[in-house]
């Protein structure tokens, strides 16, 4: 049980800090518009490698493999064609 | 027991990353920007020299949101991650809101009256007791053009220096070099409409996935949904840009001359050049003696019979195959080239810049749509700010240079400048500039909107020279939004307004001019450059040593200087006369030519029927039909292929430091990071420096993904975390510049060897040697 408990313990302290990192963030987009700024990217392999991949959308319009969907309100159309990180930077270190 | 364990664990990670993750779901892709609450503005990046045309929300004097125009022109409502991210930049808390003078070593607040004050005592002492070349202005390709233009105004004419210089001399002057040799007037003739047409495109030494992602994207759109152009890339690394290559060719750095003379020659041997545009429009020419020298067609086929694809493969390591099918595919076009700083930061930068033009003309790319070549700017105003209002040592606003006499007394009478007060010996170029001041020999500079204490070469020596402190030391005066490398060297620090913050004018790559007007106060007591020159000025002519009222009386605003612009430009290959305040504030920029106020501006210079010139004034030809070529910027209307000689860097690869260093950049930061690395998200995606280090070296090396690797070249050394990867060649590293710990400052160990023509310094190629720290 001691180590269930210590793992419990760590887990509060982790999403005590993921929380709060989560809060500074969107407190620190509070003063901006909501939606100003681009979701970035989770470092999946498909989106490092999105240099010249356009078919993103392919998986984010169906929701293929829990891919979430995305509607792209108030983006021009010729956005669509672009690759995706020419606005969406990966979140983690990593290209 | 482990079983659970296992489970517990994963959904630690689980849940952390959920959680993580959910910081991050919301955005523009899936909630809509309430756009009827905010006040929209038209505006212009602020970034890379594309011009991308944005949309600002304000909201009760706050810049909240940035979205690309959809009615812009060119760039249609692209824009990048860097853009998007500007309004949190310009909120930074990190933003100087208060003059700073440095008092016992250390820099404390202080106030405008008494930074100016010091400031101006410092100029004139030095003026008065040293002459005029004691003091020099160091500028930058992001400040406004009224800005520059103003401060060239002031240091040329006003108190009779040419040490005017800018950041762009580090990465555009071997490009001006290659236009004003090549077709006698700096500025690409084509415009990003071309993108559309072309059929071809040749990307060298540019990696534009990264660098200029909207222009990139509109290849790809071409690419994928257009005319399904062909890509070649020129370039030693693997960057993003590849993932398009129909052709890759990855010649040694520093060897890829003898590639494009082997293009040349391939399309030559197999007839593939344009003989009667070769007849009507194109000279050749060599250089004997220093001075160049006519020769013809047939000197010229046989100058290319020492590069034949095999002699090229052996000194530059491309495949012989892969140059004749580039050459082949390059002369069918329509091409467009594209380039950046591969072939402008170089010894032979100019020259590699000719032989792009060469390849062009040889076949007839050019002045049609979707044949052109246009290099490609890294800054939002190097080309209308610097470039055109001649803001560098040499020359002077809108073509003209300080060697003419009649360029010199046309703009002291513009100017109203005493006659004489223009000087006609160039100033200091950049690094020379900075040579004499670690000399004392420069007494006080003035920098702006720039960061030299991070972004010159072999950088040691430089920032002694700024701020190592001795008996009689210089004083430097730096005006920015950030703390940087370089204010941390100055005696007076001044606040600046940033973008949005102040009005002006951009002038990008295609020749478009776009205001970019004040929409929200600047932090603090920040002030606009302007401001800040116009003080300088004001105070100088109060000290004596600027003929009264020479500024004082003539501008309030930056629309003030604007018009006195407008007149230096009329008449010559500049004209934008008809390139009202007005009009700019109503429409999306316009490109010059544009000599009225009816005039919609020009897509392809040199072109009849599309360039106003052609149709009337001085460069006036009747007889030409419409999309005849007229090269009229050149006396005999001819543009020049030139015969250069293929020469090797400055600083090849040997036994002792046996593999090449390139810089560079990355997507998600721009120049020395002073701004990206104030947005979270973009600091977070790259939150360090690393060197690219091929997989082959990686093991000679004993180095692994994330080893500390120390590179050493003969000025200096940086240590940096390893990326082991296959995107450099074989004996080639490359590390972006952006990181500004001392260990991450690459610019220690880059050469300050430069080009003889342009001065633009050789970033990217130097030898170094790699061991693991």
């Amino acid at each position: 049980m001691r180590w269930l408990m210590g793992c419990a313990t760590i887990a509060i302290l982790v999403m005590a800090s993921l929380m709060a990192a989560c809060q500074k963030s969107q407190s620190a987009n509070a003063d901006f518009a909501p939606g100003a700024f681009p979701p970035t990217l989770s470092a999946t392999e498909y989106h490092q490698r999105a240099w010249s991949r356009t078919d993103c959308m392919t998986c984010h319009e169906t929701g293929v493999q829990n891919a979430p969907k995305i509607k792209h309100v108030s983006v021009p159309d010729i956005a669509k064609s672009s690759k995706c990180r020419t606005c969406h930077v990966v979140a983690a270190a990593s290209k | 027991m482990d079983a659970n364990r296992r489970e517990f664990v994963q959904w630690l990670g689980v849940s952390g990353m959920m959680a993580a993750a959910g910081c991050n779901r919301s955005g523009p892709s899936d909630v809509d920007l309430n756009e009827a609450a905010l006040q929209w503005h038209k505006s212009v990046c602020r970034f890379c020299g594309t011009g991308c045309g944005v949309r600002l929300g304000v909201d009760s004097g706050r810049l909240v949101a940035l979205r690309g125009d959809p009615e812009h022109p060119t760039t249609k409502g692209l824009v990048c991650a860097k853009a998007l991210f500007l309004p949190k930049i310009v909120h930074s808390p990190d933003r100087l809101t208060v003059p700073l003078i440095r008092k016992k070593g250390e820099l404390v607040e202080s106030t405008w009256e008494e930074a100016m004050d010091l400031v101006a005592q410092k100029f004139a002492q030095a003026i008065r007791e040293q002459g005029p070349d004691s003091v020099a202005y160091y500028g930058s390709g992001q400040c406004l053009s009224e800005e520059s233009y103003l401060a060239n105004r002031l240091f040329k004419g006003g108190i009779g220096t040419n040490n005017v210089e800018g950041n762009p001399r580090l990465c555009m002057a071997s490009a001006v070099g290659g236009y004003v040799s090549t077709y006698g007037k700096d500025e690409p003739m084509g415009c990003y409409d071309d993108i559309e047409h072309a059929r071809v495109f040749f990307l060298i030494g540019s990696n534009t996935a990264e660098c200029h992602p909207v222009i990139f994207d509109q290849i790809l759109v071409n690419r994928e949904k257009g005319r399904k152009a062909t890509v070649i890339v020129l370039d030693p690394r693997k960057s993003p840009v590849r993932d398009l290559a129909d052709i890759h060719l990855d010649p040694i750095p520093g060897y890829d001359l003898p590639v494009l003379h082997a293009m040349a020659h391939v399309i030559v041997k197999e007839k593939l050049y344009d003989a009667d545009f070769i007849k009507d429009h194109v000279a050749f020419k060599t250089v004997e003696d220093g001075n160049p020298k006519a020769v013809d067609f047939d000197t010229y086929v046989k100058f290319l019979e020492d590069f034949s694809p095999e002699k090229a493969s052996a000194a530059s390591g491309v495949s012989a195959k892969e140059i004749v099918r580039a050459a082949r595919m390059f002369a069918e076009g329509p091409t467009m080239s594209f380039w950046t700083m591969g072939l402008n930061q170089r010894t032979s930068g100019v020259f590699a810049n000719n032989l792009v033009h060469n390849l062009h003309l040889l076949t007839g790319q050019i002045g049609k749509p979707g044949a052109t070549p246009f290099s490609l700017t890294g800054q939002p105003n190097a080309c209308g700010g610097v470039r055109d209002t001649g803001s560098l040592c040499h020359i002077l606003p809108y073509g003209r240079v300080v060697k003419n006499p009649e360029h010199r007394k046309e703009m002291e009478q513009l100017w109203g400048a005493d006659e004489g007060k223009i000087q006609p010996k160039p100033g200091l170029n950049t690094i020379e500039l900075f040579r004499a001041l670690g000399e004392d020999k420069i007494r006080c500079l003035f920098v702006t909107t720039t960061n030299p204490g991070h972004s010159l070469p072999n950088l040691t020596p430089y920032r002694d020279a700024m701020g190592k402190p001795r008996p009689n030391k210089p004083f430097v005066v730096v005006a920015d939004i950030f703390p940087t490398r370089t204010t941390e060297l100055a005696d007076v620090v001044l606040p600046a307004a940033m973008w949005s913050e102040k009005e002006g004018v951009f002038g990008m790559s295609e020749r478009r001019y776009q205001l970019a007007e004040k929409l929200v106060d600047p932090p603090g007591k920040a002030r606009a450059d302007f401001d800040i020159i116009l003080d300088l000025a004001k105070r100088l002519e109060q000290a004596g040593v600027v003929k009264a009222g020479y500024i004082s009386e003539k501008f309030q605003t930056p629309a003030d200087v604007w018009d006195e612009m407008r007149l230096a430009s009329k008449g010559t290959p500049y004209d934008f006369m008809g390139m009202t305040r007005e009009r700019l504030r109503k429409e999306r920029g316009i490109r010059w030519p544009c000599p009225t106020e009816d005039h919609p501006g020009t897509a392809r210079r040199f072109v009849k029927g599309e360039d106003p010139l052609l149709d009337e004034g001085k460069y006036a030809d009747p007889d030409a039909k419409p999309g005849d070529i007229r090269f009229y910027a050149q006396p005999d209307k001819r543009a020049v292929i030139w015969l250069r000689p293929a020469k090797p860097p400055a600083e090849p690869a040997d036994d002792q430091y046996p593999y090449v260093l390139s810089t560079g950049r990355v997507l998600e930061h721009w120049h020395t990071g002073t701004m990206t690395r104030r947005a979270a998200e973009l600091d977070r995606a790259q939150p360090e420096a690393y060197v690219e280090v091929h997989p082959d070296d990686a093991k000679k090396l004993g180095v692994s993904n994330g080893d500390r690797v120390r590179i050493t070249s003969r000025r200096g050394s940086a240590v940096i975390k390893a990326r082991v990867i296959d995107t450099p060649r074989p004996g080639m590293v490359f590390v972006p510049f952006h990181w500004e710990d001392t260990q991450s400052l690459i610019n220690r160990v880059t050469i300050d060897a430069y080009d003889p023509g342009s001065k633009q310094p050789e970033f990217k190629i130097c030898a170094v040697k790699l061991e693991k720290a």
